[in-house]
């Protein structure tokens, strides 16, 4: 087993640790610091398998930006624990839940199975150039050429937030 | 190991983590960040898909939807933080107490 | 090598371009005339651009199928009726909001920018090949939704439902993303032209076969959140009876309209729809309909009445749907009918609701309705005509449309399906019924609303000429029939 195999085990198991730890831990701060780390090791695993560029883009616009503002959010509705009988849904529906999200991952791994031979598309050959070289020029290029019309729609959707976050900030003001 | 299997079935079990927390959580920002968790699992199966296939296309496709994200948690936030504003404390009821 | 797009592809998106281009107008007129009479110049506007999307959508109809953008986009009879159905939506959504807008604040240019946005990315996602240009276009339209279905004064009632409906929206969408993860796991991209060559190459490995079918299920479940089917049904009521009366219209007939195109595309890319596909569907168009009737049995609000009700027309829909990969079933025009006609019933319906809400200051109930009947004939009139044609009983548009989506079921096999579809249409038929004697057997309600309900101006006008249209549909269905042979 080589470093980066350790490594790998290492991300792989941090990123469902923190991730249960995120929907149990009953604190609002500490979950988001918990979903901060869980989106770390996921970058991580981004940059062994190849995505430096995503590894990058995750630190910085999820793990920096998005957590940000969730963090400015908790901080900002001060809502911990205050008051409140229970962080939990009442014991029958978390049951249920459970059932549903085991259910849920039953299905997918079954529905997945076998999915390492012959369940994709063919794979690399083996001699062509892993997606990590070239990576950013390659990606710019699936980005810009064939996802041009996908870059416009995103633009599109970027101007509708805008328009949409500054009417929910309006309707404050004017209350 | 650490083939494309061991990947999809990680995203499959964060995907199920985070469908799990959406479920029973309480507390929206809670919740919402169970949601991101469900993204981020897609994210990674493209990650790991990418890698299998060769295809960088698979990371456009994670830039893509990385943008999608940071705009629906702006416009989520939005509504979280504007309803939070005007009282205090407001959970997502349990579902049986849907008005009829 | 770097695909040369032209003009040529630009025409194909010609309707969603109109209205994204016109929610830009609408913006800036408002920035530029900062005074109350910009409010009619941006109503026009937008008004303006419907108008245009939908002549543009009717050209492409003309024009035949057309592919752009290395196939990312292909229209088709089909698509093309549905961007006409939305364009003709948003007017409609217009003509109500003017009803509306002095007395609930709706006359802000955000409200028309966010509903062109809106109705753009629907137009988009109904011609959108690509997996990842209809996530797009999907999330696009579901966050203007979120926040149109707040943008109401009396807001604060109404607080944990747009919640509620946020999160539950994104919950789904999440569901989409895996779902294309693994769709291109099983192509190496996300296209559905893709998808159906390799479906019906008919030499795939299986397990690949189920990775792209498990992908496309999970796909299709987030489309199914957002015309409100069983599990996900759970939002309409509290959203809709919270919402203004065009939000409410547009969030049920908009949605429906741009879920289904949708769900058309990404099921027809499956061709002979895969085993477990298909019972799944079934299962869930019954769970709905049940859902939606059971539901709207207990109502006294109207607003929630016609929210169940709305439920229960997508659990029909789903029914047509079931046909699908049957040839020679027309399951693909019996939706198209079923949402186009849906659209105008809705229409009538909420038309009625905001003229009769009027000055009321608080939701309408059923016992405002009470003595109606000859006191106001034409709105009962009318509204006796959409609850007919929503009950799905001759002689009606609901009731033409209602066969066809029963005969779309059958001919796919699925007779169990129909015919608990059938029998809701009884259990239906009790809640619009309801409706009618509360209009013309009850005596008036001492509590009931006084002076209301007055038909007046273009709402009344599209109201009485939009009933009218739903009995000569039924009366003549030849234009119907025709989406058939689309």
């Amino acid at each position: 087993m080589g470093l980066r195999e350790v490594l790998l085990a290492v991300f792989a198991f941090g990123a469902l640790a923190f991730a249960l730890a995120v929907v149990s831990t009953r604190n609002t701060v500490y979950a988001a610091l918990e979903f901060v780390a869980h989106l770390l090791c996921l970058a991580a695993l981004y940059c062994l398998l190849d995505a430096p560029l995503l590894g990058v883009l995750q630190v910085m616009v999820y793990a920096g930006a998005i957590m940000v503002l969730f963090l400015f959010a908790v901080m900002m509705l001060d809502i911990q624990e205050t008051g409140r009988e229970s962080a939990f849904q009442g014991p029958g529906q978390v049951a249920g839940a459970l059932l549903l999200a085991a259910l849920l991952f039953a299905l997918l791994v079954f529905g997945a199975d076998r999915f390492p031979a012959a369940a994709l598309a063919p794979a690399a050959a083996p001699g062509a150039p892993g997606v990590g070289a070239d990576n950013v020029v390659r990606v710019a290029r699936a980005l810009f050429e064939r996802g041009a019309l996908v870059f416009e729609a995103v633009g599109v959707l970027l101007l509708t937030a805008v328009v949409a976050v500054m009417v929910m900030a309006k309707r404050r003001l004017e209350n | 190991m650490f083939g494309v299997g061991f990947f999809l079935a990680l995203a499959f079990a964060l995907f199920a983590v985070g469908a799990f927390g959406v479920l029973t959580r309480r507390d929206p920002l809670v919740m919402f960040m169970c949601i991101e968790m469900m993204f981020n699992s897609g994210n990674l199966a493209l990650v790991a898909l990418s890698r299998y296939l060769g295809l960088a296309s698979g990371h456009a496709l994670v830039f893509f939807v990385v943008a999608v994200a940071a705009a629906e948690v702006a416009v989520g936030l939005g509504i979280i933080i504007a309803i939070f504003r005007t009282e205090k404390d407001v959970n997502v009821d349990h579902l049986s107490e849907l008005k009829g | 090598m770097i695909p040369a797009y032209g003009l040529r592809d630009l025409a194909v998106l010609g309707p969603e371009i109109a209205c994204i281009l016109g929610a830009a107008l609408v913006l800036g007129l408002d920035m530029a005339f900062r005074s109350q009479s910009s409010k009619r110049l941006v109503e026009a506007a937008a008004a303006l651009a419907l108008g245009v999307s939908a002549a543009l959508a009717l050209g492409r109809l003309a024009a035949g199928p057309g592919s752009a953008f290395g196939g990312q986009v292909l229209d088709g009879a089909v698509p093309d009726v549905f961007r006409l159905g939305l364009a003709a939506t948003g007017l409609l959504t217009l003509v109500l909001a003017r009803r509306e807008g002095g007395s609930q604040g709706l006359l802000h240019a955000e409200f028309y920018a966010l509903l062109l946005f809106a109705l753009g990315a629907m137009e988009l996602i109904t011609v959108s090949q690509d997996l990842m240009l209809s996530f797009v276009a999907l999330e696009t339209f579901s966050l203007a939704m979120y926040v149109l279905a707040g943008f109401n004064k009396a807001w604060h009632g109404n607080r944990e439902a747009a919640l509620k409906y946020f999160l539950l929206g994104a919950f789904a969408a999440a569901f989409f993303v895996l779902g294309m993860a693994l769709v291109f796991g099983a192509l190496g991209s996300v296209r559905l032209d893709a998808a159906s060559a390799l479906l019906s190459g008919g030499k795939l490995a299986a397990p690949r076969e189920m990775l792209l079918d498990l992908g496309l299920s999970l796909c299709a479940t987030a489309l199914l959140f957002k015309v409100g089917a069983a599990p996900f049904h759970l939002w309409t009521p509290d959203v809709y009876a919270g919402s203004t009366t065009p939000v409410a219209y547009f969030l049920s007939a908009g949605a429906k309209l741009a879920g289904f195109g949708a769900l058309l595309k990404l099921l027809g890319a499956v061709p002979g729809c895969p085993a477990p596909f298909p019972q799944i569907l079934a299962v869930l168009a019954v769970a709905t309909l049940l859902a939606g009737n059971l539901g709207a049995l207990r109502q006294t609000n109207l607003k929630r009445l016609l929210a169940y009700s709305s439920v229960a027309h997508t659990g029909y829909v789903l029914v047509g749907l079931l046909g699908l990969g049957t040839a020679g079933s027309g399951a693909a025009a019996s939706v198209l009918a079923y949402t186009l006609v849906y659209a105008v019933m809705a229409f009538v319906a909420f038309g009625l609701v905001a003229a009769a809400e009027g000055g009321l200051k608080r939701p309408l109930l059923l016992e405002d309705l009470q003595g109606m009947g000859f006191e106001r004939p034409y709105f009962s009139l009318a509204l006796a005509v959409a609850m007919v044609s929503m009950a799905g009983l001759p002689p009606t548009a609901g009731f033409i449309v209602k066969l066809g989506v029963f005969k779309a079921a059958l001919d796919g096999g699925h007779t169990l399906a129909a015919v608990v579809a059938i029998l809701n249409s009884v259990v239906s038929a009790a809640v619009y019924l309801r409706v009618l004697v509360a209009l013309y057997m009850l005596p008036k309600s001492p509590d009931g609303a006084q002076g209301g309900a007055r038909l007046s101006g273009t709402l009344g006008f599209a109201v009485v000429a939009l009933a009218l249209a739903l009995l000569a549909l039924g009366l003549l269905p030849g234009s119907l029939l025709a989406l058939g042979s689309l």
